[in-house]
């Protein structure tokens, strides 16, 4: 089968600390992928590394989106040819009302290939649809991105948006962090609603929870800037019993 | 090099040659004598910048060789061009100041609502010339000067009760071939309960060479009165402007200004408010977008001498290239002045590498019952944020873009007349953008913000 | 109803009020010591014979006539906010000492009453006494009177002895650094001290040492009619640490007398000094008669790369204060501190605050001042911050609050912000306040009376700048805070 996502031996950090130290992982259309790993194993670096964040610096790797060398482009570029990051902590923008901000995405991405804007009517039309995938409210709509709006309500706008910008490759980066159990039911419903076969999911995560109702395929688990064990779902549930202390511990122990 | 104080010295001496040969009202001539010893003893006084670090100086502005309009000689101007003006369609009421003169229209008469009067100073009904002495200010640098040189400009008069609804739109346009120093006046008298807006357009036309708009607004705001007064500049680069606003508040009173720059080559903005009533409400905004060389200072001097008065004060900068800023903003609270409530905001973006931003919010407090804070802060855009809206899809200029227009918005909302405050949006998106700044027809030729 | 209320609760501030200000400055005596002092008025010949009493080598008598000369073309400055009378500048006397040897070999040579001085000043000079923890140069007037703890800092290699000492003993240190950070061309007050200065303390840290104790220099001034014009030099060479302490007091008087320092300290790389000044001259009477009159000029220049500079400053004395501790940031990720309590009461007068000038990139400052004022006084924070063209990455916050204890008084804020480097982040944030009365109140209903109330209150206002003091000074400067404010409620 194609490969949607190849990640080869990627090492990255941040201010001349190493945090990943050679990540190799592929991941195909239809799949999802959950990447589990106790604080500090290099989570969040990774997501934030394929998505183009300027904190990270890549100091050795590659990583490509269906053969599109990833590291090469700009954030947007990545965005456009169809990466998404569901943030851990979206940012608050004061002054940027969400529909300004979603227009510009969108029609952004439109330049991108060439199409021309879309119509203000299709827009609106567009952005309705989509907010009941997460039963976003619309008065969320003409607040400022994320300003204001409540642990729930920003995670649900980060899947909103990935409802609107129908990515190839999402990753949902501590997306179950700071719900509760019915807004994670909301997220996570939306998430599944987007799944199809031709796009992939990649689930970061620290608990087995999300996956409670995002079901991954593969599981991986990180430690200490690498990917030190894979498997299928059954993994994770060993996780939730075990620990990850026996990870560390057979890591350390080589 | 001229001395500091010479800068002032030139304009009295030329003024004290010619003045035999002026050809002035008595009325006027008063207040040119008036200017002329108030401009002297401002030169005596003049203190030139101790920090040395003022973007735009009295003296530095003074400097060049200006031509004055000594003898009241009226000026043609291109009174089509000024009105191709995008603000004319904000449903206003128009009036042109070409260089120092006041033109005077009927169509703009016959719009008038009761109780209100427009008319030049050279033509002040007696009833209110006694009002109009007592309003026009000379104890600024800017103001006597201005009272010395001025041969025309303009009175407003709202009687009491009365209201200006629509705005009074004054556009000044500079038009000149030779380097000219245009003093204009505006005094605004709003009697008791009366309530009226003003937008001032301040416009060169594309040839003139540099050129000194030395605007001075005198503002008495009576009792339970509102005044609104919005002042948009969007002159040339060989613009220099060197604007005064002085302001009375009454008891129970209201009055909200704001400055936007959108274009132009050095401006000083001078805002000299003086709150006496007690329960007076003051608003004082700018905004300005700087590329190139142009610099601006807004300098701000508010007093607090009544009772339960509240103030607020938002001046924002967003500065490319090697641009310039500057904000001096002095609240004095003075004893006596129990339970103000004043606050003061500056927020500076410093976006072109050889930009400058200087600063100096002060806090002058004779009273412990007061509520006074400041705030200001140099910096850039938020680096996450851009990377958020990177990571949708937003190209890194466009996402600048909107931060930059978002971090100014909080102006342009301060500002209560609807209209207005959409066209300013609209103004600002695409004066980001590099589009020309105001309207399609605007000659002020900008250029494409460099990010 | 309210108008009653607020009527009785203004008798009651009075009484405090008066109470108060007639409680007696502590350090108020004067010590009976034969002194040598020189006429008073300043010439050359003035100048001369100060560098011959102290028997200067040629260069450095060159240094004093060319400030001198540099002096005579200067004008006071006029831009703070502050009322100062004229200063006859030809009335005071620009030398006097104590008359015995100048540098006692041991404590057997120092004037019993000097002794007697600093120890009812609470600084013992006897090494047994000395203040453990602690070594103290004591300062009267124009004199270094003696240096505790000398011979175990020697053993680090650490020098600290009186200005004049070094001038002899490390003349070659001493004339690679004097001027360098504050030049006699600075302002008026530094270029009379660079021609008058009379002593004062000079510390060198060398290479990697930590210093082991806090040093201290105390300042006395005694004679009447005589100004104290002393110089305090500081260099912590590469990975150098030390914490420097400063503290003075003065008799009560009718005069006002003019202290006229200047302080220079030099950062090299990875180096930290921490300065901390305890300022308690005289500040005069409750109607403003006599006081201090502090004029100083402290700067430090953060030359070394890491380097780090920190002020910490309590002020409460002086009739008026004009002082500006300052930090250039030269030095690659230097960084610069100023913490400030400044208190007026009374007449008092006070234009403090700091400039921190970036010119290194990457380097960092913090300025934390609190003022409070109280009685008829005046109380400014005037500060620069300034980042150069080529200074990336620099990061200032700035944070002036004004307490407000009487509506007789004057709070003021004067900062200036000019930055000229796209990179750099500046904040700056002002707020004003005063007790509220529910605060007192609160105080009152669980017992705690509106004086101890008001104490309580300030001192965890000024909390923040406490806490950078060492415990020995925080302690004293609690008190003392308490002490200034005693019954200045409004």
């Amino acid at each position: 089968m194609e490969e949607l996502l190849k990640v080869s031996d990627l090492r990255a950090g941040i201010d001349g600390k190493e945090i990943l130290r050679g990540i190799n992982l592929t991941v195909r259309p239809g799949e999802v992928h959950a990447i589990m790993g106790p604080n500090g194993s290099g989570k969040s670096t990774l997501s934030g590394v394929l998505a183009g964040d300027p904190r990270f610096t890549v100091t050795g790797g590659t990583a490509s989106l269906n053969g599109v060398d990833l590291l090469a482009l700009s954030p947007e570029d990545r965005s456009h040819e169809g990466l998404f990051l569901s943030f851990q902590y979206p940012v608050e923008i004061p002054g940027v009302t969400m529909v300004n901000f979603m227009r510009a995405a969108v029609n952004a991405k439109r330049k991108y290939f060439n199409e021309p804007p879309m119509s203000a009517a299709d827009f609106l039309k567009l952005m309705r649809q989509k907010r009941a995938i997460v039963e976003l409210d619309n008065k969320l709509a003409s607040r400022s991105v994320n300003e204001g709006f409540s642990g729930g309500e920003k995670k649900r706008n980060e899947i909103f948006q990935m409802a609107v910008l129908e990515p190839k490759l999402s990753i949902l980066d501590e997306t179950d962090s700071g719900l509760d159990i019915d807004a994670l039911r909301i997220v996570a419903g939306g998430v599944n609603k987007l799944r199809t076969d031709r796009n992939a999911t990649i689930v970061i995560t620290h608990y087995q929870r999300l996956l409670d109702y995002i079901k991954p395929d593969f599981v991986h688990i990180l430690y200490k800037g690498r990917i030190v064990y894979s498997g299928g779902p059954e993994l994770a549930l060993e996780l939730e019993e075990k620990g990850y202390d026996w990870i560390k511990e057979q890591v350390d122990k080589e | 090099m001229m001395k500091p104080r010479e800068t002032f010295t030139q304009y009295t001496t030329l003024w004290q040659e010619h003045a035999a040969a002026r050809k002035v009202s008595s009325f006027i001539g008063e207040i040119n004598r008036r200017g002329y010893e108030s401009t002297l003893a401002a030169a005596a006084a003049y203190r030139p910048d101790p920090m040395g670090v003022a973007a735009a100086a009295p003296h530095a502005l003074l400097a060049p060789d200006y031509g004055v309009n000594i003898f009241g000689v009226a000026t043609p101007a291109d009174v089509s061009a000024a009105l191709r003006c995008g603000m004319t369609t904000i449903n206003s009421l128009p009036a042109i100041f070409a260089n120092d003169t006041f033109l005077p229209s009927d169509e703009l008469e016959s719009n008038l609502p009761a109780g209100v009067t427009v008319c030049p100073l050279t033509e002040v009904p007696a009833h209110l010339e006694e009002a109009v002495r007592k309003a026009l200010s000379t104890d600024s640098p800017a103001a006597a000067l201005n009272a010395m040189l001025l041969t025309g400009g303009v009175l407003v008069h709202i009687a009491e009760g009365a209201e200006l609804e629509r705005p009074l739109q004054l556009v000044n346009i500079a038009s000149a071939a030779t380097p000219m120093l245009s003093a204009r006046r505006m005094i605004v008298i709003a009697e008791k309960s009366a309530k009226g807006k003003l937008l001032l357009c301040d416009h060169s036309m594309p040839d003139t060479p540099e050129h000194l708009n030395l605007e001075v607004i005198d503002v008495h705001v009576a009792e339970s009165a509102d005044i609104e007064l919005y002042d948009i500049e969007e002159g040339t680069a060989a613009a220099r402007r060197w604007w005064h606003l002085n302001v009375h508040q009454d008891s129970h009173s209201r009055f909200s200004a704001a400055t936007i720059f959108l274009h132009g080559g050095v401006t000083r903005n001078e805002y000299n408010i003086d709150v006496d009533g007690d329960y007076a409400e003051t608003s004082l905004c700018g905004l300005a977008i700087c590329a190139e060389t142009q610099t601006v200072d807004n300098q701000v001097t508010l007093r607090h001498h009544g009772k339960h008065c509240s103030s607020r004060q938002l001046f924002k900068n967003a500065l490319y290239d090697a641009s310039r800023g500057g904000f001096g903003g002095k609240i004095i609270v003075e004893e006596g002045a129990v339970f103000t409530d004043a606050v003061q905001t500056n927020r500076n973006l410093l976006i072109g590498s050889d930009a400058r931003m200087t600063a100096a919010p002060q806090l002058e407090i004779y009273c412990d019952e007061v509520k006074c804070g400041h705030g200001a802060t140099t910096g850039q855009l938020d680096e996450r944020a851009l990377f958020y809206m990177q990571s949708r899809g937003i190209p890194a200029a466009e996402a600048r873009n909107m931060l930059t227009q978002a971090f100014m918005a909080d102006v342009i909302d301060n500002i209560s007349y609807e209209v207005l405050r959409q066209r300013l949006h609209v103004l600002v998106e695409k004066r980001l953008s590099g589009a020309a700044a105001s309207c399609d027809a605007c000659t002020a030729g900008c250029h494409t913000l460099k990010q | 109803m309210t108008d009653e209320i607020n009527n009785k609760a203004k008798e009651d501030d009075a009484d405090v009020l008066s109470r108060a200000t007639s409680g007696e400055y502590k350090y108020g005596f004067t010590s009976d010591i034969d002194t040598d002092v020189i006429p008073a008025g300043l010439s050359e010949d003035v100048v001369r014979l100060i560098s011959e009493k102290k028997g200067e080598p040629e260069w450095l008598l060159d240094f004093r006539l060319k400030a001198f000369r540099h002096w005579l073309t200067l004008t006071p400055p006029e831009w703070a906010h502050l009322n100062i009378p004229e200063i006859d500048f030809q009335a005071i006397s620009y030398y006097a000492a104590p008359r015995k040897k100048a540098s006692p070999k041991s404590l057997d040579e120092v004037d019993p009453a000097l002794i007697d001085t600093f120890n009812r000043l609470g600084i013992p000079l006897e090494e047994q006494k000395a203040l453990s923890g602690m070594a103290v140069d004591a300062v009267m007037d124009s004199v270094s009177v003696r240096t505790t703890h000398r011979e175990r800092l020697a053993e680090l290699g650490i020098i600290f002895c009186s200005f004049s000492e070094a001038v002899r003993e490390y003349p070659d240190l001493v004339r690679k650094y004097l001027g360098k950070v504050v030049s006699y061309r600075d302002n008026f007050y530094a270029a009379l001290n660079s021609a008058v200065f009379s002593d004062g303390s000079f510390v060198y840290i060398p290479k990697g040492v930590r210093c082991p104790m806090e040093l201290s220099t105390y300042f006395r001034i005694n004679a009447s009619g005589t100004g104290q014009f002393e110089r305090t030099l500081i260099v912590a060479d590469d990975d150098a640490y030390v914490s420097y302490l400063e503290g003075c007091t003065a008799p009560m008087r009718d005069e006002n007398q003019l202290h006229a320092a200047i302080v220079e300290i030099i950062v090299e790389d990875r180096a930290e000094v921490k300065y901390s000044t305890v300022q308690n001259w005289y500040a005069g009477d409750a109607e403003g008669r006599g006081g201090v009159y502090n004029f100083v000029t402290k700067r430090g220049l953060c030359r070394g790369d890491y380097s780090k500079l920190s002020w910490t400053q309590v002020e409460t004395g002086s009739a008026i204060t004009w002082k500006y501790p300052s930090c250039i940031l030269a030095g690659e990720g230097s960084v610069g501190e100023f913490y400030s309590v400044a208190v007026t009461n009374n007449r008092q007068q006070a234009d403090t605050g700091t400039k921190m000038i970036h010119t290194g990139s990457n380097t960092r400052s913090t300025i934390v001042s609190k003022g409070i004022s109280a009685g008829h006084s005046e109380n400014s924070y005037r500060g620069l911050v300034k980042v150069a063209k080529d200074a990336t990455g620099v990061r200032n916050y700035t944070q002036c609050d004004s307490l407000l204890l009487s509506d007789t008084c004057g709070a003021h804020t004067f900062p200036v912000i000019d930055c000229a480097n796209a990179t750099a982040i500046v904040e700056h944030e002002a707020t004003t306040s005063k007790i509220s009365e529910q605060q007192i109140f609160y105080c009152n209903q669980r017992g705690i009376p509106t004086e101890e109330a008001v104490a309580l209150i300030v001192n965890g206002y000024a909390k923040e700048v406490m806490n950078k003091l060492p415990m020995e000074f925080a302690v004293e400067a609690q008190k003392l805070l308490a002490i200034t404010l005693e019954g200045s409620v409004g």
